[in-house]
């Protein structure tokens, strides 16, 4: 076997990995494109997008949609911003070390032990944020408070990799506090920036986590998202559905992913043809 | 002026540690301040008993917090074990479509659980109508696709292409065997990465959740995670002590490994190609 693999010269180290991945992952995601399509796990007549499209009409699935998009364009800006404000803060002022390992230390409570808190603060009784129309007020935040410590050691470690000397050479040049910022420290924090954007979005669908063990599979209409109608369309086992939400929502991460990789990529290039 | 910016960012700082501090001093109190209406921070009067009808009427808790162990465990292990070979593969041994392979990785790494769930559940589903394997509601349906998650690969891949490739070549040329490059050069000076992987795959997997409330079934076999709001419901009177032991872990391995996850986590994204 091994001379055979030699022949196609692809490494040994590679197959206990790669078979892994194809079995469980790959080849399964592939796969299951042909359900998409059929009508249903059991009968595979071919019937078109017709599940695509039924899947894009149902009302839970818009209603996931519009949440999921509420919350990521409201959410990941915010912590994105208030992260590098917060790593700035630290950068400059160096404040005593605890402060740092405070907003860190929320990325490693599981969603259930924290549950405990958020319950009493905003989550139980009928007049309740979580029970109220702005439950998704009390999303972002949890979503917030946990997730700050990835961005901020991202960010930090971007500050800290600046040049020293360039910064030296603005001060020099008689530049301002705010021009500095503008012109040389966030210019040249936009990689980490985009990778803490990336970050963010992975760890944004975990924020399902906190919802569920807060509310269960149906929670609040107004903080009902695409990871729930998933979650409960493995419930009923329809497999056209499931697989067919799943390329959407897969989909459209991609596209996201995609545009961010793009601006990086594009931005790069620019500063490299600047300097 | 800066004394007053350190004294906001200090603020700032106790609001995040808030929660937790909470959870703590929680722990310590007796059933019927826990019940209280109001947001209760400090103890009556400093009190184990939750501690103790913790360890001695609800034992089954600690087969809840061995179930949990087990995964994190086994998935931990079996991720890098598994993963620090293809990432070496990846980063210096070349081979047509290597590139191929690393994208689809990447691709996989930023899918959330309720798409990445659904091409496992369709194996599992095949496994048992085919060949009468049983996978689902077993621990082995939680631990295949953690341990063939790409994300560890995908992690130690960045920091092996930082190795100088000047170093691996003349290890080559003085006859040593991909094996003993990988375990003499590579795993040392890697060791910062594969100390970050365990840290994020430990927070990661000491809170699964998605997997375990769509594979299992069976109550006693659900981790912590999952089984710490049945405690909510049912006891609430040892919930704090509960939720206090279950964080410890994650707690202490975050603290000391902090220093390493900084390293890893950035130089693991941005790649530092040489």
């Amino acid at each position: 076997m091994f001379e055979r693999l030699k022949k196609l010269k692809i490494s040994p180290f590679i197959i206990p990995s790669l078979v892994g991945f194809s079995v469980l992952y790959l080849v399964p995601f592939i796969w299951g494109i042909r359900y998409s399509f059929s009508r249903s796990g059991f009968d595979s007549t071919f019937v078109g997008y017709a599940n695509y499209s039924e899947v894009l009409s149902s009302g839970a699935f818009r209603l996931a949609l519009k949440n999921t998009g509420i919350f990521m364009s409201v959410a990941i800006p915010l912590i994105m911003i208030l992260s590098f404000l917060l790593a700035l803060a630290i950068y400059e002022l160096k404040p005593p070390k605890l402060v740092y390992l405070f907003m860190m230390l929320p990325i490693a409570i599981p969603s259930a032990a924290a549950a405990g808190f958020f319950r009493k603060i905003i989550g139980t009784g009928a007049f309740s944020l979580m029970n109220s129309d702005y439950a998704m007020l009390g999303v972002i935040l949890i979503f917030i408070w946990k997730n700050t410590g990835y961005n901020l050691i991202i960010n930090m470690a971007g500050l800290l990799q600046l040049d020293i000397s360039v910064i030296e050479a603005s001060k020099i040049d008689g530049a301002t506090y705010f021009q500095r910022l503008r012109h040389v420290i966030i210019p040249l924090c936009i990689p980490t920036t985009v990778f803490a954007g990336i970050v963010t979005i992975i760890n944004s669908f975990k924020v399902f986590k906190d919802v569920y063990v807060l509310q269960g599979s149906y929670p609040n209409p107004s903080i009902y998202m695409l990871q729930h109608y998933m979650n409960n369309k493995f419930n009923d086992l329809q497999y056209e559905k499931l697989t067919s939400g799943a390329y959407i929502f897969a989909l459209v991460i991609f596209v996201f992913a995609f545009l961010l990789f793009y601006i990086d990529k594009s931005y790069s290039k620019r500063v490299g043809d600047s300097i | 002026m800066k004394k007053v910016f350190i004294g906001i960012l200090i603020a700032i700082s106790l609001l995040y540690i808030f929660p937790i501090a909470y959870t703590f001093t929680n722990s310590f109190m007796d059933e019927k301040q826990i019940n209280s209406y109001y947001i209760e921070t400090i103890p009556d009067q400093f009190n184990l008993q939750q501690y103790y009808s913790l360890a001695l009427d609800k034992g089954e808790y600690f087969k809840f917090f061995l179930n949990s162990i087990k995964l994190t465990g086994v998935i931990i292990i079996g991720q890098i074990g598994i993963g620090i070979f293809a990432a070496f593969a990846l980063a210096k041994l070349k081979f047509p479509g290597s590139n191929i392979i690393f994208a689809v990785y990447v691709l996989a790494v930023l899918l959330p659980f309720q798409v990445t769930l659904v091409p496992n559940y369709l194996v599992f589903d095949k496994l048992e109508r085919l060949f009468d394997i049983q996978l689902l509601d077993t621990h082995l349906a939680i631990i295949l696709p953690g341990v063939f998650s790409s994300f560890g690969v995908f992690l130690m891949r960045q920091f092996i292409r930082g190795i100088p490739n000047e170093i691996i070549e003349a290890a080559r040329i003085d006859g040593a065997s991909h094996i003993a490059i990988l375990f003499k050069i590579v795993i040392p000076v890697i060791k910062p990465a594969i100390y970050s992987l365990v840290i994020l795959t430990f927070i990661d997997n000491w809170n699964l959740i998605e997997q375990a409330i769509i594979f299992l079934d069976t109550p006693k076999k659900l981790p912590l995670s999952v089984f710490l709001e049945n405690i909510y419901h049912e006891d609430y009177k040892v919930f704090f002590a509960a939720a206090v032991l279950y964080i410890m872990p994650a707690l202490l391995i975050l603290i000391k490994g902090e220093g390493y996850l900084k390293e890893g986590l950035v130089m693991g994204g941005l790649g530092n190609e040489k």
